[in-house]
């Protein structure tokens, strides 16, 4: 008799499988290996408060401007595992070329002038740097406005360049803002250069404004914040929960970054009957990973996703099954409603959001961003609509 | 004597900091507050794995899935291993005296629904895996409604060991050398006959080899992250078999020779009161395995991008660009086109390195005028992966040969042939014979170039499938695959295809090196300095006896040249009167009231469209035609000049 196909048994048997089959099943409550423990974490519902309403107004998503020279820069620094204060990237140039650049080196050329004397220092940095003029920056304002009415601006992330900051931030009357106390904190996303180095621009104009940062910074990060002449209060964020204000909360994800940088805050805030929005600097941690720590962590209004801005790397990893390699499709689970994309989400999967029907807000394309399918420079989005 | 483990001299002193993979420090599990340490620590170490995801390939990694539903878990696919893994993490405690973290991960093998390994599975699993719902399962195992069926398929322990002052980090899997479920009912179907005999093992696979491939990427991570080797120890314990007893319970029943499999790699020190194996390895036992299945080569890989004139390959080359650069994979592409002005080159932009090579032919100085261009490129672009783009009339074999010369420089990839639906479904023939003039169709035999094209190709896309009948398409694709049984034949329309599968047909096709198919050996070719005005008399000249190029043919371009902007009638008179002529013609032309106009046409199709990107190069129409129509041509472009 020739042994009966375990596949054809199973076909046939569908509609039921007799007490045999069920007995093996009993290996599994008892089998040495299995765990004891259920694999369902229960969602955590931490209330963050609620608030009214969002702003965010786009000072710069233009972290560099020309994309050639940037990956010369890195293919001649060695690459994107290679620390970023070696680049000889402004401000911290020694003139001694691409990738035998470091802080110490870069910051006593400039540090006496910081941060007054902004055009000044930026000019020397250029000159002992490679390809200043390439550099941009990203930071945008973020106004809340709570249940009473009452606005609340912050600051997220300042940028790369002295000049280009500066420019930006005269253009959207941050550093009006700044220099009357209207800005409420600086919150720095990740140590990366176009994020972070941009310092001294906000320090010009409020040297004491309170400064939230990752808790990994590396020693370079840490110094150059006394060095820009900051001197207001620092909180260094620990991994997970911070609350800022009702309906708004940091989040801060430990994950590695490329040009050795560890760790990146990303925001959420709970709006009032619409549910939770997400704002981020790059979201190096993924997009994916990003929504499912806030379902599984907070809790929102209507349970709904609703929003989301800034830069979105939606996962660092390929996916195993080449059908599911479409970095689009893991977020149609979410129903999101309304999209602020720019920076580094990349202008493909910008266009792929538009095209897959997402609801992107488109922006005006002005002050150097490159397409109208991102929320560019000077481009403005409130939530909810 | 277990085969393969070998007993090695003492260790050495491999020097390791956590801090540059993870730069604070560690929590013991007491004071985290339910988080755990070692779960970032392995994302951490998939993340770093992952910068750059050729390097990724390289290490062996073939695609990671986080699992976020509730504890921390992972899915993925590692090279040497056909099966997905699923890793869980478990618990974490503190090793004694508090001097590092031990802990958990449970490890899950899920093999594909159609492999050969679920017949030794226990049956449930095979049932589970034969649902509908088995590829959402694996890639969400650990949500409720799947994870009582995928225990089915749980089948090892992982072990993460790290010191509080990171020092070192240990990494060891555990799994039963034969995992055997012995089933006393047995299992009958409805005839009474046993699908499983009653005492016989319902269930028999061995585990920890299965798993073995999944530690040794680990292990490479481990050393690209910290830039150290691992050290490797194995040890064993006593493992029995499972038994399902005729009541249901499970029992356990010793079975001579069962052991627990434990192998880990350690790097930096040990770490302090973690467990401790009996032996040293000098390496991991599928070391050999590791190496060659891991594309150990770190040369940028080149593949060729070839297909008859107007298929659509700058379509389609546009397309991968973006698919590439969308996981920072960075591609430089090497341009050629038959004609005097790269018009492709002008079309593709952005982030792309481009290098133009407008000596005419590819084919004709090929190794010669690649070097430089390949050198510039590499030196310009952190790149692992460059793309040729040859002209419509290149021979890839002659294209493969030269590139040979180049094996210093990148290895060998892919050939993709693009070919033309409408263009090959105009010229599709009756079967002799066949009976209903309706239903057989095919290719009649392509000639040189082209057949060489097709040939040639790891992948054949037949494009512009839209607009053709279903009923030739598959006339085509017959005769292609006849032409070409082992290419892999993607239908497609205006250039997309799933680039994410080139990658496993490279890999499949990684290990048959490039060979020339000719039987001569290659010889040194005069460069042609004027080659895109070749006449046949000169073609004879050169030496290119052992593979058709397309200059036997003889082919040829002509380049019309406009100083200022013609109005639509002019341009349409033109066009209409070369057409029938030319195989191809393009250009870019200033239109009178209407601007700057991309002109193309192959295959009987003509496309005008604004061109709305900037350039400093238009007001010119090249038409490539043949030999035979070259006198009519030459006519013609004296009248066109007098317009």
């Amino acid at each position: 008799m020739s042994p009966i196909n375990r596949r054809d048994f199973l076909k046939g048997a569908a509609l039921g499988l007799g007490a045999g089959v069920m007995g093996a099943m009993g290996a599994f409550s008892y089998t040495p290996i299995r765990t004891k423990f259920l694999p369902q974490v229960k969602r955590q519902m931490a209330d963050i408060g609620v608030c009214k309403s969002v702003k965010i107004t786009n000072i710069s998503e233009t972290s560099w401007f020309d994309n050639d020279i940037f990956m010369k820069n890195v293919s001649g620094a060695g690459g994107l595992l290679v620390d970023q204060y070696t680049f000889n990237w402004a401000p911290f140039g020694n003139s001694k070329g691409i990738g035998k650049g470091n802080y110490a080196d870069g910051i006593a050329k400039i540090k006496h002038l910081l941060p007054n004397k902004l055009e000044e220092a930026w000019a020397i940095a250029k000159e002992a740097s490679v390809d200043a003029d390439n550099a941009g920056g990203y930071a945008c304002l973020v106004e809340v406005e709570a249940m009473d009415g009452k606005k609340t601006k912050y600051l997220f992330d300042t940028g790369w360049s002295y000049e280009w900051m500066d420019i930006c931030f005269k253009r959207e009357g941050i550093d009006n803002m700044l220099a009357n106390g209207e800005i409420e904190s600086l919150f720095i996303t990740h140590e990366h250069m176009d994020h972070y180095w941009g310092l001294p621009v906000t320090t010009k104009y409020r040297p004491d404004i309170p400064l939230y940062i990752p808790g990994t910074f590396y020693p370079e990060g840490k110094q150059y914040i006394k060095d820009s002449g900051h001197v207001g209060k620092i909180t260094e964020l620990k991994k997970g929960l911070t609350r800022v204000q009702p309906g708004m909360a940091a989040y801060s994800f430990e994950v590695p970054i490329i040009f050795r940088v560890f760790g990146e805050i990303s925001l959420y805030f709970n709006i009032k009957d619409v549910g939770l929005l997400s704002v981020t600097g790059c979201c190096h941690q993924g997009i994916v990973l990003f929504a499912d720590t806030a379902y599984r962590e907070l809790q929102y209004e209507k349970d709904q996703f609703y929003g989301l801005y800034g830069g979105l790397h939606i996962s660092p990893f390929d996916d195993w099954d080449p059908k599911y390699d479409d970095l689009v499709i893991g977020l149609k689970k979410w129903d999101i409603q309304r999209v602020g994309c720019n920076h580094c989400t990349g202008l493909i999967t910008a266009n792929k959001f538009v095209d897959a029907g997402y609801p992107v807000v488109k922006g005006t394309a002005r002050f150097r961003s490159k397409s109208q399918n991102y929320l560019g420079n000077g481009d403005i989005i409130t939530f909810p609509a | 004597m277990r085969p393969g483990f070998e007993r090695a001299a003492k260790p050495k002193d491999n020097s390791m900091k956590l801090s540059t993979l993870f730069p604070r420090t560690l929590l013991l599990p007491e004071d985290n507050q339910g988080n755990s340490e070692s779960a970032a620590i392995l994302n951490a170490i998939f993340i770093r794995a992952y910068f750059e995801r050729s390097k990724a390939r390289r290490i062996g990694w073939r695609g990671i899935l986080p699992n976020n539903a509730g504890r921390p878990a992972w899915t993925c696919r590692v090279a040497s291993s056909p099966h997905t893994f699923g890793i869980m993490f478990d618990k974490e405690i503190s090793l004694p005296q508090k001097q590092g973290i031990q802990s958990l991960f449970k490890l899950f093998i899920f093999p594909e629904s159609s492999s050969k390994l679920l017949d030794f599975f226990p049956l449930i699993a095979l049932n589970n895996a034969m649902q509908k719902d088995y590829p959402l399962l694996v890639r969400n195992f650990t949500q409720e409604q799947y994870f009582d069926r995928a225990l089915s398929f749980l089948s090892g322990n992982l072990y993460m060991e790290t010191a509080l002052d990171g020092s070192g980090l240990s990494l060891r899997l555990e799994a039963p050398s034969v995992r055997r479920i012995i089933n006393q009912n047995g299992i009958f179907n409805s005839s009474g006959q046993a699908v499983v005999k009653p005492g016989a093992a319902e269930s028999e696979y061995r585990a920890f080899k299965i798993f073995l491939p999944l530690l040794a990427v680990l292990a490479n991570s481990l050393e690209e992250i910290f830039n150290t080797k691992c050290t490797f120890n194995a040890g064993h314990s006593r493992w029995d078999d499972e038994v399902v007893e005729t009541d249901g319970q499970v029992t356990r029943q010793p079975h001579a020779g069962g052991i627990l499999t434990k192998m880990q790699a350690t790097v930096g020190k040990p770490v302090p009161g973690g467990d401790s194996l009996s032996h040293r390895l000098n390496a991991l036992p599928l070391e050999k395995e590791r190496n060659k299945n891991t594309l150990n080569s770190t040369l940028p890989v080149l593949h060729v991008l070839t297909g008859f004139l107007g298929s659509g390959k700058t379509t389609l080359l546009q397309e991968w660009l973006n698919f590439l650069h969308d996981k920072n994979r960075f591609t430089g592409v090497m341009q050629n086109e038959f004609g005097q002005v790269g018009l492709d080159a002008v079309l593709l932009q952005g982030e792309t390195v481009v290098e133009e090579l407008d000596e005419g032919c590819v084919c004709c100085s090929l190794a010669d005028s690649l070097r430089p261009g390949l050198q510039r490129l590499l030196s310009a672009l952190p790149a692992q992966e460059f793309i040729l783009e040859t002209t419509g009339l290149a021979n890839p074999e002659y294209v493969k040969e030269s590139l040979e010369d180049l094996s210093d420089l990148i290895t060998p990839g892919l050939v993709l042939t693009m070919v033309d639906a409408i263009d090959l479904a105009a010229s599709l023939v009756s079967v002799p014979g066949a009976a209903s003039s309706a239903a057989e169709l095919k290719l009649p035999p392509f000639e040189g170039v082209r057949e060489a094209q097709i040939q040639a190709a790891d992948v054949l896309v037949l494009n512009k499938t839209d607009a053709v009948h279903p009923s030739s398409i598959n006339s085509i694709k017959k005769s292609l695959k006849k032409l070409n049984p082992t290419a892999k034949l993607m239908l497609t329309q205006w250039g997309r295809i799933p680039f994410a599968e080139l990658d496993q047909i490279y890999e499949q096709r990684a290990k048959t090196k490039w060979s020339c198919t000719s039987e001569v050996s290659p010889t040194k070719h005069v460069p042609v300095t004027s080659a895109f005005t070749l006449l046949p008399m000169e073609a004879a000249l050169v030496p290119h006896d052992h593979a058709q190029t397309h200059v036997k043919e003889g082919f040829n371009s002509q380049l019309m040249e406009f100083a200022e902007a013609i109005s639509e009638a002019q341009l349409l008179q033109i066009l209409h009167k070369y057409m029938p002529l030319m195989y191809r013609i393009k250009g870019l032309i200033e239109v009178q009231g209407q601007g700057l106009m991309l002109v193309q046409y192959a295959a009987g199709q003509l496309a005008i469209e604004p061109y709305l990107q900037k350039t400093n190069k238009y007001g010119y129409l090249i038409f490539i035609g043949n030999q035979a129509k070259e006198k009519h041509t030459q006519t013609k472009n004296a009248a066109a000049k007098q317009l």
